[in-house]
């Protein structure tokens, strides 16, 4: 796993004194290879200009069900960073049949994406 | 409802004013309130999404990213909740750390983090510049912790579990918030669990901890340095006998407290017992008075 942590005068003495169980946020998780986590995307994936792509108010609820969103993004192929008004859900992986969630499922579990009712 | 007797809270019928009015609030359900998480959106935005959405929000005047939520039966169910863009908290809850003010490049310590709201508002108000080490010796309660940590996007935390009585003296902190475990008489509400604090060796085993965890906070600190300390709970022995011992003893002041809310002041004597006069700089909040848990904040410096 790597971290990521804000670079403060106080950083380096409190990982050099103290013992640490965690320092800021996980940022890159390693499988077969290295990933973003939610956590990262969500910190910094709003600074991304590339592989980026935006979902509406129709979209969102399929996504966030796991569903296969079936739409032309102007994105490369592979994995992309899913952004809803202008904040990062994380990612997805965009291919020929259109773009599947990546977000672990237990992140979403609780989730309600239906508005309250008036 | 009828007004159920408690025990517990009987002996605090001569401090609590207009005592009447606090059995009755008892009986009031607690009102929803949450923070806007500025880490990851604006307090405006956060207006105009959540009014988008659907959601019936009202800003509490005094604390510009606090809000009451209405009408949300999970309000830790949302989207936006899992998107970090705000915290449910006791609005009575977010006041220590406004208290503590703590300032960006500042080394802050939450002495007793878990489960993470107050350490989280603390990132949150210094905008993740600087450092706020987040300790908890419960290790069941660090992964809430943790979990909040993400969730909230507050990069200037590190976890530590040292015993907090025990926590190394190897770096000095420039400002520490001890919201040590207490009696949490003021959660109570009718028809919620009973008060710890029905068995009194429970309040005398708390007021041990509570005066070993702010030796050893003091001890943390810099000279000038501030420290909250907070419970909520309404025993004196928790609260303000807990300060006097140091204040006495010459190893802190007291300051004043200025918060935007009604409130009374700290007790300057309880059963025959006579605490610094000092101490009526600290506050006592009551749920008549806000309509939220119970608090008590004492804000110290330590004397060189």
């Amino acid at each position: 796993m790597v971290w990521v942590v804000s670079d403060t005068g106080g950083a380096e003495e409190i990982l050099n004194k103290l013992k640490i169980k965690s320092a800021g946020v996980p940022l890159l998780r390693l499988h077969e290879r290295w990933k973003p986590t939610t956590v990262g995307l969500q910190v910094f994936g709003g600074l991304a200009v590339k592989n980026v792509v935006s979902l509406d108010d129709e979209t969102l609820d399929l996504f966030l069900k796991g569903g296969t969103v079936r739409k032309n993004f102007s994105a490369d192929y592979g994995y992309v960073i899913v952004k809803w008004k202008n904040g990062v859900l994380g990612c997805g992986l965009h291919g020929k049949e259109g773009l599947k969630t990546q977000i672990p499922v237990k992140g979403w579990q609780q989730v309600k994406v239906r508005n309250p009712e008036p | 409802m009828d007004r159920q007797n408690i025990p517990a809270f009987e002996r605090y019928r001569t401090i609590i004013p207009d005592f009447e009015a606090f059995l009755n609030a008892l009986n009031q359900s607690l009102p929803t309130f949450i923070r806007a998480n500025t880490l990851k959106i604006t307090v405006e935005s956060f207006q105009n999404l959540m009014s988008e959405r659907g959601y019936p929000i009202q800003p509490v005047t005094g604390i510009k990213e606090a809000f009451h939520l209405r009408g949300v039966d999970s309000p830790g169910s949302t989207l936006e909740y899992f998107l970090g863009y705000y915290h449910v908290q006791g609005l009575t809850s977010m006041l220590p750390p406004k208290v503590l003010n703590p300032e960006q490049e500042e080394m802050i310590l939450d002495l007793c983090a878990a489960p993470g709201g107050k350490a989280t508002y603390l990132a949150q108000l210094i905008q993740n510049r600087g450092a706020v080490v987040a300790n908890d010796f419960r290790t069941n309660r660090l992964r809430i912790l943790r979990s909040h940590i993400d969730r909230l996007g507050a990069t200037s935390i590190f976890v530590s579990s040292y015993q907090g009585q025990a926590f190394p003296k190897r770096i000095l902190f420039d400002k520490i918030l001890l919201d040590p475990p207490c009696s949490a008489e003021g959660t109570y509400r009718s028809g919620f669990q009973r008060p710890l604090s029905e068995t009194p060796y429970v309040v005398r085993r708390l007021s041990q901890l509570q005066r070993n965890l702010l030796r050893r906070a003091l001890d943390l600190l810099r000279n000038d340095g501030t420290l909250v300390y907070s419970t909520c709970t309404y025993a004196p022995e928790e609260n303000e006998a807990v300060i006097d011992e140091v204040i006495k003893t010459g190893q802190a002041e007291i300051l004043p407290i200025s918060i935007p809310f009604p409130h009374s002041q700290g007790l300057t004597s309880w059963e025959g017992k006579r605490f610094h006069p000092d101490l009526m700089k600290a506050v006592r909040i009551y749920p008549h008075q806000v309509n939220s848990w119970g608090f008590f904040i004492a804000h110290l410096r330590k004397q060189r």
